[in-house]
């Protein structure tokens, strides 16, 4: 259907557009944080821990400055051409070491939506690739691996993989030599666990594509089982590979953050939203509590997968052929 | 009759595969129980894993936990060297089923209760305030919702303790924590049924004979709108057991999901395969209880 088409049916559902538009900015902001005129989210400044949301519009210390230009001239270099010395400081508070948490909401949001970006990718991978399989071959295949995924959907992913995170982190230097880094392992894990939904979902496309006649018309002309499958039939996916691609994402950067809180996930010095709430739960005591800490990276965690739920919902009204009647 | 047996013949295969499975995952693994940061001598560290059988083959150590779960012993914990994993299991389970009934009758009674409000008043700001925090609660992670459960109910207004357990007060906020996001996917679940049921004849019918709208709604739409939640309740239940692993390390119960993350952390096999089958028989046990709720419910389903 054309995009206008798409367009109009989506903005049906009340605050499709709000969501889009949120969805957009975080995206904006986390691309752009080596330009956005932040303190450096990993120095620590003694002087100015503690501090609840104070926005000041101040001239960024010496150290700072070669912080940042250290990983990232030509970055470096755009925000000086553009903001000169400047920086907005304390804007959402400081935390227990003097870093600001606007930047480390920033960058924690680029970690955060690349872990979840590329776990989702991986789920993706898998479940569209078994799906599509089972649903085409049919027969015993088909039910060999539909049974595998009822299995699958029974055993305790979550459990397994904590123990398989937890296990392998005593041995990351070994991992490393071989060039499977965290990060690597994260990936794979996270998206090893959410791809059996996206799984049974696509054989169930499939299954009813394989008796159009654009298949038998393609069988007719020689193609191969093969070609088929990547050729004609995948393309018809992408409608609900988006949807539930959508709807994904936000599960696994919910995972991510679990993962994190029990110190399984992104690690340190690195930050990722999932970090930056564990520590703002970690620092919540009777004497001092600095409601910051926590409520900024819940809400940039709510607000992004709220938006993430409603988009998807949304693609998914307008892709159901029945049209849902209930906004 | 003949549903119900295939129904547990489904289970124990599913529990035979996960015991399998997190067997060999956990015993492949490089590493053990015994690498502490004190590096053992050579002849202790075998005696050791001689003592506690696994310098067995793979296959002769997977035979004898097979054998000794059928007798229900679940072996000693390789950390807390006085206790078996029997006996931390079965201080720890009536624990976390406490929370765990808790969390999820909340999320119940609460999701229902929303999700019917929410139909009754459709399309007022009723509906709005109560959707949205549905669609909220169903985005934030449990460990930040209890974080702020803590910072509003017993920081700001001092009215519930911090963490542990014990007293009655100490129940609240753990259960609230853990059952809250699934209230919302409940009330969202409930609502959307409740609308579709709205449209059929049947419902007109009623009210056409009189009665009024709350006896309509629960005595008749709720019946069919009911079905899909009671699908749910079985990946509820898995999710509320998971999510304790947060709620419990925040409030420092000292449940099973608290002993199963230290357990992995400290390469603890046995506790760790203890937790899992015990997690995993829970689950499905919930889950063929929400298949059979299921049949009985919807008359179209034949009689397990």
């Amino acid at each position: 259907m054309s995009e206008r088409f798409l367009w109009h049916r989506l903005r049906r559902r009340r605050g499709t557009t709000a969501a889009v538009a949120l969805l957009a900015l975080v995206v904006l902001l986390a691309f752009a944080a080596p330009i956005l005129p932040l303190p450096d989210p990993g120095s620590p400044a003694p002087t100015r821990a503690g501090r609840g949301p104070s926005p000041r519009w101040t001239v960024g210390t010496a150290e700072d400055r070669a912080l940042a230009a250290q990983d990232r001239p030509l970055a470096g270099a755009v925000r000086d051409a553009l903001f000169g010395q400047h920086e907005l400081a304390g804007a959402c508070g400081t935390d227990a070491l003097g870093r600001d948490v606007l930047a480390r909401l920033v960058w924690g949001g680029r970690v955060s939506l690349l872990v979840g970006l590329v776990a989702t990718l991986v789920s993706v991978l898998i479940g569209v690739g078994w799906g599509l399989v089972a649903g085409y071959v049919g027969g015993r295949t088909d039910a060999v691996l539909m049974r595998v995924v009822d299995l699958l959907y029974a055993v305790p992913l979550l459990f397994l993989v904590i123990l398989v995170v937890a296990l392998l982190r005593e041995h990351a230097a070994r991992l490393a030599a071989l060039g499977i880094t965290r990060e690597v392992v994260l990936y794979a894990v996270i998206g090893a666990v959410s791809w059996l939904t996206m799984a049974r979902i696509v054989r169930g496309q499939v299954l009813s594509l394989r008796e159009r006649e654009f298949v038998a018309a393609a069988r007719a002309l020689g193609c191969g089982d093969v070609h088929i499958m990547l050729r004609h039939v995948l393309p018809h996916l992408t409608g609900i590979v988006c949807v539930y691609l959508t709807l994904t994402v936000p599960r696994v950067m919910l995972f991510e953050a679990f993962l994190s809180f029990l110190g399984l996930g992104v690690e340190a010095p690195g930050v990722s939203w999932g970090i930056l709430a564990s520590e703002g739960l970690e620092q919540l005591t009777v004497v001092s509590t600095s409601w910051w800490l926590i409520v900024f990276p819940g809400l940039a965690l709510l607000l992004t997968l709220t938006a993430l739920n409603a988009l998807g919902d949304a693609l998914r009204d307008a892709l159901d052929p029945r049209g849902s009647r209930f906004a | 009759m003949r549903l119900a047996v295939s129904r547990a013949g489904w289970a124990a295969l599913v529990l035979l595969v996960v015991v399998t499975l997190s067997f060999a995952l956990v015993r492949s693994l490089p590493g053990g129980p015994f690498d502490e940061q004190r590096a053992l001598d050579p002849v202790i560290r075998a005696n050791l894993m001689a003592a506690y059988d696994l310098d067995a083959p793979l296959p002769a150590q997977y035979g004898r936990y097979v054998l000794g779960l059928l007798h229900g012993d679940f072996g000693p914990s390789l950390r807390y060297r006085d206790y078996s994993v029997g006996q931390i299991l079965a201080e720890s389970l009536p624990i976390s089923a406490l929370l765990g009934t808790l969390a999820l009758v909340i999320a119940l009674v609460a999701g229902l209760a929303a999700g019917a409000l929410a139909a009754a008043r459709r399309g007022s700001w009723l509906d709005t305030v109560v959707m949205g925090a549905a669609t909220a609660g169903i985005a934030l992670p449990n460990f930040v919702l209890a974080g702020v459960l803590v910072l509003l109910f017993s920081f700001h207004w001092r009215l519930f303790p911090v963490a542990g357990w014990g007293s009655p007060a100490q129940l609240v906020l753990p259960s609230l924590a853990l059952g809250l996001p699934f209230a919302a996917s409940i009330a969202r679940l409930f609502r959307a049924g409740l609308l579709e049921s709205f449209g059929e004849d049947w419902i007109r019918t009623a009210r056409a004979k009189g009665r009024s709208p709350s006896g309509v709604l629960w005595g008749h739409a709720a019946r069919v709108a009911l079905l899909p939640v009671v699908s749910y309740t079985g990946p509820a239940a898995a999710g509320i057991l998971s999510g304790s692993l947060v709620v419990e390390r925040v409030f420092a119960i000292s449940g099973m999901g608290s002993h199963f993350v230290d357990s992995a952390f400290n390469a603890d096999y046995n506790l760790a395969l203890g937790v899992v089958i015990v997690y995993t028989a829970l689950v499905s046990a919930l889950n063929l209880l929400a298949d059979l709720a299921y049949g009985l419910l919807d008359p179209r389903i034949e009689a397990p």
